[in-house]
């Protein structure tokens, strides 16, 4: 297993580039003087100052929403039993966007006071809720005599999408030049808000996430044979996709929320543990996890340093190399599915 | 859990889709021990008795009883642990390997870990049906038979050691329907073979008649969603049967070594 040392090297390399250049091994120094095992006159105060504040929370929240991706991606395939689908499928992200555009764009309508008092955290909580209620509708589309069909499920969350971006059309279409480029480069997502508090509520829901998905792994193996099947091997299969979408809507909302939309992590990361683990779900869930956020901190330690001192927006990395990944995948399936 | 009770029942089933009647008052029961074969034409409703009796459909009118209890009571976990069931065919999509399927099997008895003697029945339920050659090869890169085998695996290894007051239940829904001659003989013997060891009762559907006629305890023959027989092959298998109900003009025969009857379908003329 190398998987572990070089997310480790990722982590420390990221945190060493930047702006302000900090050797790695001032970096260890650093980071061992924060636990006791460094003398603290070892090390400079002003390095010290902008890796605890600026790029520790920076590399933590790229880890967390990483992984949370990730692991959503691997969970919502196994649930649609596709290893194509992707976390947004539910109507998460969608919903997000289009409340997120609704306070970029009449930010105005909310009460002066509410305003005052969520500050910064206003866009967070509203493209939060914004996620779970589209989720929910689609969840609640899909769900008859209390059985979520999953083909359905994905044509209301087709259904959602294209509601709410025609919501996000009409409010860019009467939205200020300015607001129109917060808008766009929320759609593209950034790790830009990372700070102690954003770490602390991101971490501690995608924790959550990540340790209720390390029961779902054997269940999701069995439901990889199908439905009927998994219910004959004894798996409480509507019990289960409730706490997948739970899961996946928890991770996928609070990374979308305080990171705008960073697409293609939740494919990609899971499907490269598949092809170098196999499918098994108890390997592939915390896989994913450590790939996903390692890709995440990889791709933002470019964002910020390409066209430096400006950063370039994640989504738009995450998608570069993306694109032409899930090409090759879409290709390869076919192939499959056509020869089988 | 009481053996002396039918182990599974089902009684006046009807079952109404699309106001099509694909299931017209079937009342069957099968005994420890005992094999039955549903036979009968394409969309007699073999399958959808068979899914009836799974719980996967449920019924317009009737009930059906595993071990006395109907099903609608039976919690999946437990369920899983003494009945298994074998689709017509499994669709899937990840790359799983041979071994990983039929550990998938054990699953309602372990949590996720699997212990030795877990592996021990894998790799007996495997050998049962030769899988074991190709037991680490992917399985989306096997054939149709192979396939077919590596399920029927996993179906055994699921109650290969069921609790032993217990007589576990297979439905299988044409388990040698993608199999060559040598393989589905091996198929019949294992699940015959588990039958003799752990009386278990098996409800097969099958379509090859003389297959049935030698395997089968029992023979129900399936018409538009009727029994139209129930009995031995000594009992059923008769020209006149076969006319009415496949429409062929067929000749009975014996086999010279056991005397059981089998049939020989004209295709020459009327």
């Amino acid at each position: 297993m190398t998987a572990g040392p070089i997310a480790v090297a990722v982590a420390v390399f990221a945190l060493a580039v930047g702006a302000f250049p900090i050797a790695p091994s001032q970096v260890l120094s650093i980071l061992g003087a924060g636990i006791g095992l460094v003398a603290p006159e070892a090390i400079d105060a002003q390095q010290a100052a902008v890796l605890w504040s600026i790029r520790v929370p920076r590399v933590l929240l790229g880890a967390a929403v990483g992984a949370g991706l990730a692991v959503a991606g691997a969970l919502m395939q196994g649930l649609f039993r596709n290893p194509i689908a992707d976390p947004g499928l539910i109507g998460v992200t969608s919903g997000a966007a289009l409340a997120a555009a609704f306070v970029i764009v009449l930010g105005a309508v909310f009460p002066g006071k509410l305003v005052r008092e969520l500050g910064n955290y206003l866009l967070p909580f509203a493209a939060f809720f914004g996620g779970a209620l589209a989720a929910l509708i689609v969840k609640h589309v899909a769900t008859r005599d209390g059985v979520t069909s999953v083909f359905t499920m994905l044509l209301a969350g087709i259904a959602i999408s294209a509601l709410a971006s025609a919501g996000i059309g009409l409010l860019a279409y009467i939205a200020t030049d300015t607001q129109l480029r917060l808008l766009t480069f929320w759609t593209l997502g950034s790790l830009g808000s990372a700070n102690w508090s954003v770490v602390a509520i991101v971490g501690f829901t995608i924790s959550i996430a990540l340790i209720l998905s390390v029961r779902l792994a054997a269940p999701l193996n069995a439901l990889a044979l199908g439905e009927f099947e998994a219910k004959h091997l004894g798996v409480d299969v509507q019990r289960m996709k409730n706490i997948v979408l739970l899961v996946a809507l928890a991770a996928v909302g609070v990374s979308v929320a305080f990171c705008g939309m960073i697409g293609f992590i939740g494919l990609v990361a899971p499907h490269c543990v598949r092809l170098l683990c196999g499918p098994d779900h108890r390997m592939l869930l915390p896989a994913s996890a450590l790939l996903g956020g390692t890709l995440l901190v990889a791709a933002d330690l470019v964002a910020r340093t390409v066209v430096a001192p400006a950063e370039l927006p994640i989504g738009i990395l995450t998608a570069l190399l993306g694109v032409p990944f899930f090409v090759v995948l879409l290709r390869r399936q076919h192939g499959q599915t056509t020869s089988g | 859990m009481n053996t002396d009770t039918q182990i599974l029942s089902a009684q006046n089933i009807n079952v109404i889709r699309n106001s099509q009647q694909l299931i017209d008052n079937v009342s069957l029961d099968i005994a420890r021990g005992e094999r039955v074969a549903l036979i009968g034409p394409n969309g007699a409703g073999k399958s959808t008795l068979l899914k009836t009796l799974t719980g996967e459909i449920a019924p317009n009118h009737g009930n059906v009883t595993l071990f006395g209890k109907p099903l609608s009571q039976w919690r999946d976990r437990d369920a899983a642990r003494v009945r298994a069931v074998l689709p017509q065919a499994t669709m899937l999509n990840f790359a799983f390997t041979v071994r990983e399927i039929v550990e998938l099997g054990r699953f309602p008895h372990c949590a996720g870990a699997l212990t030795r003697h877990d592996r021990i029945i894998v790799a007996e339920a495997m050998s049962a049906v030769e899988v074991t050659a190709f037991a680490e090869r992917d399985v989306l890169s096997l054939s149709g038979g192979e396939r077919a085998r590596v399920h029927a695996a996993r179906v055994l290894a699921q109650v290969w050691d069921a609790p032993h007051d217990v007589s576990p239940v297979l439905l299988l829904d044409e388990p040698t329907a993608s199999l060559d001659l040598r393989h589905q003989r091996v198929l019949l013997q294992a699940v015959s073979e588990f039958v003799k060891r752990r009386g278990a009762s098996v409800l097969a559907v099958l379509h090859d008649i003389n297959l049935t006629a030698q395997w089968a305890d029992r023979i129900v023959w399936l018409q538009r969603g009727r029994i139209v027989a129930n009995g031995s092959a000594e009992q059923t298998l008769a020209r006149e049967r076969i006319r009415d109900v496949y429409e062929v003009d067929a000749e009975i025969a014996r086999y010279r070594k056991s005397q059981a009857p089998y049939a020989m379908i004209d295709l020459v003329n009327e």
